[in-house]
């Protein structure tokens, strides 16, 4: 959504709807009447925060500020970005996990958040849909698949090659009626199905019999939502409050595993336990495994003194710099024990488990992560 | 290089309570967890012990008191353990039939040198060798003898180490990695909360970050490891003079990142210099 001078009026939650609904016409025509062109796609993004936003920061060389509407809980935030700027819908209803609605070129949306994130001092982070989440959101009520992509390549973790040329790599997206069959044939295939992690699913919610009453929405491993097809805002939305609601419920499980003491009448007790990974396969070379994953490069942006304990057991004494939480690592070929203290945010489990299935295997699991 | 074999131990034993599928969740299943780790319990006599954990289950109302050797028993010791009532541990344990507590000290230790130990007292062990877990003695319940009747297989589990990362008493080799880790996440913090090099609070706030569990442990004891901590800062700081313009680099410098990665190569090549030094020392 480029800049506007003459914001609408938000009093409502119906306002802001119809807010919603208008950017995803198409622009009007130079005589200002009819519309022109093709619709605009309306993208949300679903942030985790830990500290909330102050009404004027910096992120990564973004200039941004907040302002108010008639309604608490929405935000407009405006980013400038060397001469350009944007605008962005803030839904803080859920202080932890705000959601970003624009209209921007999906380039520039992206590229904003992306920036936005990345930046470590205001602890935002995108929300991790690993593929076990991205199952669970097409079979939520109401939705129907419409189909899926994938995304895999082994550079960032296991592929011992300096060159292009011997790095696996898979890209993939279907969409319609043979969407389902694709996915199953996959699936079920063992050396292409441990390298098949959803990058994304496109889900369907509402009646196909008017483009107002449904909505096509692909959703992606980084919490983003696009509106493909269909004008339903509010099946949008809705899709958006269920998968809100699942990320929360899986945060907060994973959250009260983080290990401390807990007080329970007036006494001190042990509290948490570490998080089991089970590898789908088992790494080949383990050092280069743990030297790829602790490089603080992206996406695992993690950073750590390794300690070898024998040739198949190692120890990591790690940070995670996009949030600043120190946390612990025993690895092993074929598993791996992660221990995170309280205080530290529980995205760091669900952003690595997220990122091991796109670059080690689709079957890697973290058997305390539903 | 491992831990000492104290702390080894203690990792392992806690481990049994972990719920966790990577480690035999022996005790874990049976209801216990752990409830206080190197808390100074008083006895009736006014005479104290500190045993190294204690797992208490709820459901049994029972308590393992757990005492990590791994050379000889020593008598007054286990004289005080045998004066322990299970009184004396309701002050530092919440269960909800504080009238049926009951316990079972029990010494937790390795295949070497067992054959020592075993005759000079009349507690029970748990033994952790290299591939099996055994017992021997009573263990006091039903449930926990029935458990250990045969030993318990270790193949294809690898022990946890950051139950418990050290003890104020381990070698410097075993210290350093646990402080460097701290130093650098104190220094990577957020502006505002970051703690350097030389703050008075920095000991305490490593402390916090690589014992996770530090309200559990007596006010004595941690004292003991803030000032171990101190002192290996201290020592590191001496012998490692770049050490100090590196972290102060992440703690300010634009490019943090590019900091970081140097601190990585520079952080192991410090402990892989004081465990060769400990393999000298020891040869």
């Amino acid at each position: 959504m480029e800049e506007s001078h003459q914001l609408p009026k938000i009093n409502t939650r119906q306002q802001f709807m119809d807010v919603l609904e208008d950017m995803i016409l198409p622009p009007k025509s130079e005589d200002g009447n009819a519309a022109a062109g093709r619709m605009r796609e309306l993208k949300s993004y679903m942030v985790e925060s830990d500290d909330g936003l102050p009404d004027r920061f910096e992120a990564s060389g973004l200039l941004c500020s907040v302002r108010n509407t008639g309604l608490d809980e929405i935000k407009i935030l405006n980013v400038h970005e060397n001469r350009d700027s944007y605008e962005f819908y803030l839904d803080k209803r859920d202080p932890r996990f705000f959601i970003l609605h624009t209209n921007a070129k999906s380039d520039d949306a992206r590229r904003i958040v992306e920036k936005m994130t990345h930046d470590a001092s205001h602890a935002l982070d995108h929300a991790w849909f690993h593929s076990g989440m991205l199952e669970r959101v097409v079979g939520m009520q109401g939705n129907e698949f419409r189909g899926f992509g994938v995304s895999y390549s082994d550079r960032e973790l296991i592929s011992e090659e300096e060159d292009d040329a011997g790095v696996e790599d898979l890209k993939l997206s279907i969409s319609g009626s043979m969407a389902a069959e694709m996915k199953r044939m996959i699936q079920e295939h063992p050396d292409i199905g441990r390298t098949c992690a959803y990058k994304m699913v496109r889900v369907m919610r509402g009646s196909a019999s008017s483009v107002h009453d449904y909505a096509q929405d692909e959703v992606h491993s980084n919490g983003h939502f696009s509106l493909k097809r269909g004008k339903s805002v509010v099946d949008h939305l809705n899709l958006l409050k269920m998968c809100h609601e699942a990320y929360s419920e899986t945060m907060e499980s994973v959250e009260r595993l983080r290990i401390g003491t807990k007080r329970v009448g007036g006494k001190t007790l042990f509290d948490g336990r570490p998080f089991d990974f089970k590898f789908g396969h088992d790494v080949e070379n383990l050092e280069l495994f743990i030297a790829k994953m602790f490089s603080s490069a992206a996406p695992f942006n993690l950073w750590g003194i390794r300690s070898k304990v024998n040739d198949g057991y190692f120890r990591v004494m790690a940070i995670d710099l996009h949030t600043g939480s120190p946390l612990n690592f025993e690895i092993a070929n074929d598993m791996m024990r992660v221990y995170l203290g309280k205080g530290n945010c529980g995205n760091t489990i669900l952003r690595l488990l997220t990122n091991l299935q796109m670059h080690h295997d689709a079957k890697d699991a973290c058997l305390q992560v539903a | 290089m491992e831990a000492g074999p104290h702390t080894r131990l203690i990792n392992m034993f806690m481990g049994l309570c972990m719920n966790t599928v990577s480690w035999p969740n022996i005790l874990g299943e049976l209801g216990y967890e752990v409830r206080l780790i190197e808390q100074t319990v008083s006895l009736r006599s006014a005479k104290k012990v500190v045993p190294d954990v204690v797992a208490v289950s709820d459901k049994a109302v029972h308590a393992i008191v757990a005492e990590c050797k791994f050379g000889e028993i020593r008598a007054d010791q286990d004289q005080r353990y045998q004066q322990l009532a299970s009184e004396d541990l309701l002050s530092h344990i919440s269960i909800h039939d504080r009238n049926r507590l009951s316990h079972t000290v029990c010494y937790v230790d390795t295949p070497d040198d067992h054959d020592r130990r075993e005759p000079s007292t009349g507690f029970p062990f748990i033994t952790f060798g290299r591939d099996y877990i055994t017992a021997s003695g009573d263990l006091g319940r039903k449930e926990l003898r029935k458990r250990f009747a045969e030993p318990i297989p270790l193949e294809g589990y690898d022990e946890p180490g950051y139950l418990y990362p050290f003890s104020h008493d381990d070698e410097d080799y075993v210290v350093i990695p646990h402080v460097l880790h701290g130093l650098i996440a104190c220094a990577w913090r957020p502006p505002g909360k970051r703690f350097k090099i030389d703050d008075p609070g920095t000991p305490a706030a490593i402390l916090a970050i690589v014992h996770r569990h530090v309200e559990l442990i007596s006010a004595k004891h941690k004292n003991q490891l803030k000032n171990r901590i101190k002192n290996v800062i201290d020592k590191l700081l001496k012998e490692r003079s770049d050490l100090r313009e590196l972290v102060t680099k992440i703690d300010a410098d634009e490019h943090r990142t590019a900091s970081i990665q140097h601190l990585q190569k520079i952080c192991e090549g410090v402990i892989s210099d004081y465990e060769t030094q400990t393999r000298l020392d020891r040869f």
